[in-house]
């Protein structure tokens, strides 16, 4: 249904996407001002101190929105533009790695102006190998030349923003850019040939510092450490317990009286399962695959390679993201920090994926104006 | 191409979301538990303590008391996180720091309910922590019953209470760091004394504070504990254990026909209050290491030979064997040839010429019972004696009770090879290897003293309010059928000991109330003999029974004289009957 109507309709841009975001965006801010406030409170003496800043931060966000919404996606195929973008991404990254020489306790430095060069990381990764693989689509066949050379440069800025420490969005940027190469047509052989060694360094990158294998072996046995690391899984597990069927009201959960680390960002999730029960969580997951799917759709419809490359990386993040932060909150991958896309508190990362999916939203405009080109992007 | 592989993502995708949509559904709507959980997190219960019961004696006279005290608690949860509170409380304690947090952080420590971190704390620390109030978090004072000892007297008997910190004591009525009954009566008897305990649930925050009440409905009031009323009668006891002040050793004052206990006394003592404090190692130390035993309770504890005491209890062994009938005569020359020893009487001198069983009892004739052994069938006179109570736990309700010893021709196959005859001669008169309880002792000469009812001496006379008393359950009693002509001769004979001229106790006899007895000495090889003297009165119509044994005390006529004191101030102040 929703996918013939989009199709139908006059308008020129998907409306069903444009609708569901900018949803999201407030039903997100609604519950980042009833998760955070008791923290807020406590920490800032300020009910509204999250709130506040998250309607600055989508307000930005939606202008970004709306920028990139106008502006013609093929802008940003420009070698300059994408040069340039990706070299102030590598320069803040390895700033902020000098910076922090090691002394870091619990996350370390991860802002610079404000921004946080692992996220922009993030959705540079996107624009630039959209860009590079459109460029070299003539060898994109070739084993040295196609696979080898975006695999670098994937890996390349992965091993940077790993090192910041920011585990988990490295492995974020790792899996969205690999899908890029998979959906870009590599040989399928390539592509498996080097994960054989891929993985096992995953494994090993992973064990390797010790507060991250006590997270794993406390998503293992969480009762181990009830006011640890295994709590804050237990705690999210008991807000959707609280919320049964029907929820218990919004403003009404009592694990983000400080029981849930967090309760206005990453473990957001636990918060509606609890407020708006079962009925509310599975509305929220129902409009994730919404968006998902208007934006493969997208992507399959874009006017050019570029484009199909573009949306499908941008779309995929979103989808990664939002998958992994609830298969966190409902315990079944150990607990890292990562937001839930448009719901979350956050800065940076919201005003980035609002740009992304205005991007997306263009991409969608333009394949009305130029009619798709579909399927046939074999160089 | 490009379409089916974006295709694998997109159904991918959707199985991840399916998986969530699977998992939000279990958690929601099949995990039960969670919900309870979920709400259990947030609801601390607080546990409303009992007052305890009080001790009484057999009349009505107050022992033991409550009386409020103040106790230190903390909620580990959050003291420990608070610097603050942790350094000043361990200042004010003068504990060391890490001792308070490993005490607290021990598995059987709940971390959101309050625990007891010091029992009745001084004044001074008491207004030093209530004026830092509200900024020491996590720490809370609370008035609460404690025991108060109105008398001083039988910490033997009444025993102490203890903190609960081992596995076995725990249980749903007892938490760790509880106060239980340790010893005696508060140990016996805790579950009568305890009470329940009541609780009141609310919720809290994460940092502990209270935001609200909880189901109302489910609270539990706390149910105090009953007082509990002994058989001692406070005034007898307090006199008996004057009269042995200073001296080494026990008395006991049973009723001679139920076998509840009187009075029982060991000294030394200690005082009653001590183990209520927190004890210092070098105070402990000083009770436990004392030569003189005073945490010990000699009367059920103490073993020792029973020396002549046991003369009653061989002479009826004897003629259940038929070896010595009531007239049967024994000449006494001062001792008797056995084997290749000559074994002396205690009357070295002349001997006591002809003796029958009167006589041998009243004289405490050794050479008599020589004679006994030699006809003896050892396993027959063992038999007798556990009749009558011996070589096994009397079952008074106290802790520790020890069981003695009455060897048989067993025991001494295994460790001697040859002839017994001269070790089953000393047997005969309470020497060598037998080892009684001077409960024992009291407890047989009251069977004696009855007419063979066989009785349970115990401390426990009733519990309960007004109107509403649980007495003690006797168990079914048991007569043992004696030859009572051979009783009679006995309690003839003991009657003789102290009323005639020519009895061992003479010396004590009372112009005021006929007892009758047999004195005892029991060999100690590391010092002065023990005197023994168990007894019966009055004569006609007994009424109790009283056992004296005092270390040291070289020959039973010093345990007789203090029998004497004991039943004169018992009919004296005797009462009537309720």
């Amino acid at each position: 249904m929703i996918m013939k109507s989009a199709r139908d309709e006059s308008v020129k841009y998907d409306y069903w996407l444009f609708i569901f975001v900018v949803g999201l965006l407030i039903f997100g801010s609604i519950m980042v001002m009833s998760a955070g406030s008791f923290i807020a409170a406590e920490k800032f003496n300020n009910d509204n101190y999250f709130i506040t800043n998250q309607i600055k931060n989508a307000s930005l966000a939606i202008v970004a929105f709306i920028v990139a919404m106008l502006l013609n996606y093929k802008n940003y195929n420009n070698k300059l533009l994408m040069y340039i973008g990706m070299g102030i991404t590598v320069l803040s990254l390895v700033y902020l790695l000098t910076s922090n020489n090691g002394d870091s306790i619990k996350g370390a430095k991860r802002w610079i102006f404000g921004f946080q060069p692992s996220e922009i990381a993030k959705n540079m990764i996107v624009f630039y190998l959209a860009f590079s693989l459109n460029k070299f689509r003539i060898n994109l066949d070739k084993f040295i030349k196609g696979y080898v050379f975006h695999l670098a440069i994937l890996v390349g800025i992965v091993t940077l923003v790993l090192f910041q420490p920011a585990f988990s969005t490295s492995m974020m940027i790792f899996t969205i850019g690999y899908s890029m190469l998979y959906l870009s047509g590599m040989k399928l052989k390539h592509l498996l040939s080097s994960m054989i060694l891929i993985i096992p360094v995953i494994i090993i990158i992973a064990l390797f510092k010790s507060y991250r294998t006590d997270r794993i072996k406390t998503f293992f046995d969480p009762s181990q450490d009830i006011s640890g690391k295994g709590w804050q899984v237990e705690q999210s597990l008991l807000g959707f317990g609280n919320g049964g069927l029907m929820g218990s009201g919004l403003g009404e959960s009592r694990q983000k009286e400080f029981y849930l680390p967090e309760p206005h960002n990453d473990f957001i999730f636990s918060i509606i399962g609890d407020e708006f029960g079962f009925i509310g969580a599975v509305l929220l997951v129902l409009a994730y695959i919404v968006i998902m799917s208007r934006g493969f759709i997208i992507a399959v419809r874009a006017p050019d390679y570029y484009g199909f490359l573009l949306a499908s990386g941008i779309t995929l993040t979103i989808v990664i993201y939002s998958i992994f932060n609830m298969c966190i909150t409902l315990g079944l991958v150990p607990p890292t920090g990562l937001p839930l896309p448009l719901v979350s508190y956050g800065g940076t990362s919201l005003i980035m994926t609002m740009f992304g999916l205005g991007v997306l939203l263009n991409i969608s405009y333009k394949s009305k104006i130029y009619g798709t080109k579909n399927v046939e992007f074999k160089k | 191409m490009n379409t089916s592989r974006i295709k694998i993502f997109y159904r991918l995708s959707v199985l991840f979301f399916i998986i969530i949509i699977i998992r939000v559904i279990y958690l929601q709507y099949f995990d039960t538990r969670l919900k309870e959980r979920s709400e259990l997190n947030r609801v601390r219960t607080i546990v409303i303590e009992p007052s305890r019961g009080r001790i009484f004696d057999r009349n009505g006279s107050l022992i033991i008391d409550n009386q409020y005290a103040y106790n230190l608690y903390v909620i580990p949860e959050q003291f420990i996180k608070s610097e603050r509170s942790i350094n000043f409380i361990s200042g004010k304690l003068k504990i060391h720091k890490d001792s308070i947090v490993s005490e607290l952080t021990s598995p059987e420590v709940y971390q959101d309910r309050f625990f007891r971190l010091m029992r009745d704390i001084d004044f001074s620390v008491y207004s030093n922590i209530a004026e830092k109030g509200k900024e020491l978090r996590g720490v809370v004072i609370k008035k609460e019953w404690t025991r108060k000892f109105i008398v001083n007297t039988a910490p033997h008997i009444i025993g102490y209470l203890g903190e609960a910190k081992e596995r076995e004591e725990l249980s749903d009525q007892t938490a760790y760091g509880d106060l239980i009954g340790k010893e005696g009566i508060e140990y016996i008897y805790d579950d009568i004394l305890r009470g329940e305990k009541g609780f009141i649930k609310e919720i809290k925050d994460v940092k502990g504070n209270k935001i609200s009440d909880y189901k109302k409905e489910e609270w539990k009031e706390a149910v105090k504990g009953k007082d509990v009323y002994l058989t001692i009668d406070l005034e007898l006891q307090q006199f008996v254990e004057k009269l042995l002040e200073g001296k080494s050793g026990t008395a006991i004052v049973q009723d001679s026909n139920n076998g509840e206990i009187l009075a029982l006394a060991s000294k030394p003592d200690y005082p009653l209050d001590i183990f209520s404090r927190k004890l210092s190692k070098d105070e402990w130390e000083k009770w436990s290491e004392d030569p003189g035993k005073p945490l010990y309770n000699k009367a059920i504890m103490g073993l020792y030979p029973p020396g002549s005491v046991i003369k009653m209890a061989t002479s009826l062994a004897a003629a259940e064997q038929n070896i010595k009938t009531i007239n049967d005569k024994v000449n006494c020359p001062g001792g008797m040839q056995i084997g290749n020893r000559f074994i002396r009487c205690w009357n070295r001198t002349g001997g006591h010429g002809d003796v029958n069983m009167t006589l041998a009892i009243m004289m405490s004739c050794d050479t008599y019972f020589y004679d006994t052994a030699l006809k003896i069938n050892i396993d027959k006179w063992k038999n007798t004696l556990e009749i009558l109570g011996f070589g096994k736990k009397t079952g008074i309700d106290l802790k520790y009770e020890r069981s003695g010893l009455v060897p048989g021709e067993k025991y001494y196959r295994k460790r001697i090879q040859g002839d017994l005859t001269g070790r089953y001669a000393n047997l005969m008169i309470g020497q060598g290897e037998i080892l009684t309880t001077p409960l024992q002792i009291a407890n047989h000469t009251s069977m004696l003293a009855n007419g063979g009812i066989r009785l349970t001496p115990h401390l426990f006379y009733k519990c309960g309010e007004e109107n509403d008393f649980r007495y003690y359950k006797k168990n079914d009693s048991d007569t043992v059928k004696f030859d009572n002509k051979v009783l009679n001769t006995i309690r003839k004979a003991m009657y003789h000991v102290v009323n005639t001229a020519g009895g061992t106790a003479f010396s004590a006899k009372s112009n005021i109330i006929e007892f009758a007895g047999k004195t005892g000495t029991a060999q100690n090889p590391h010092g002065g003999d023990h005197a023994w003297f168990t007894s019966y009165g009055p004569y006609t119509d007994t009424e109790i029974t009283v056992t004296v044994f005092e270390e040291y005390g070289l020959h039973g006529t010093a345990a007789a004289h203090i029998a004497k004191d004991i039943y004169e101030f018992w009919i004296l102040n005797k009462k009537a009957p309720k």
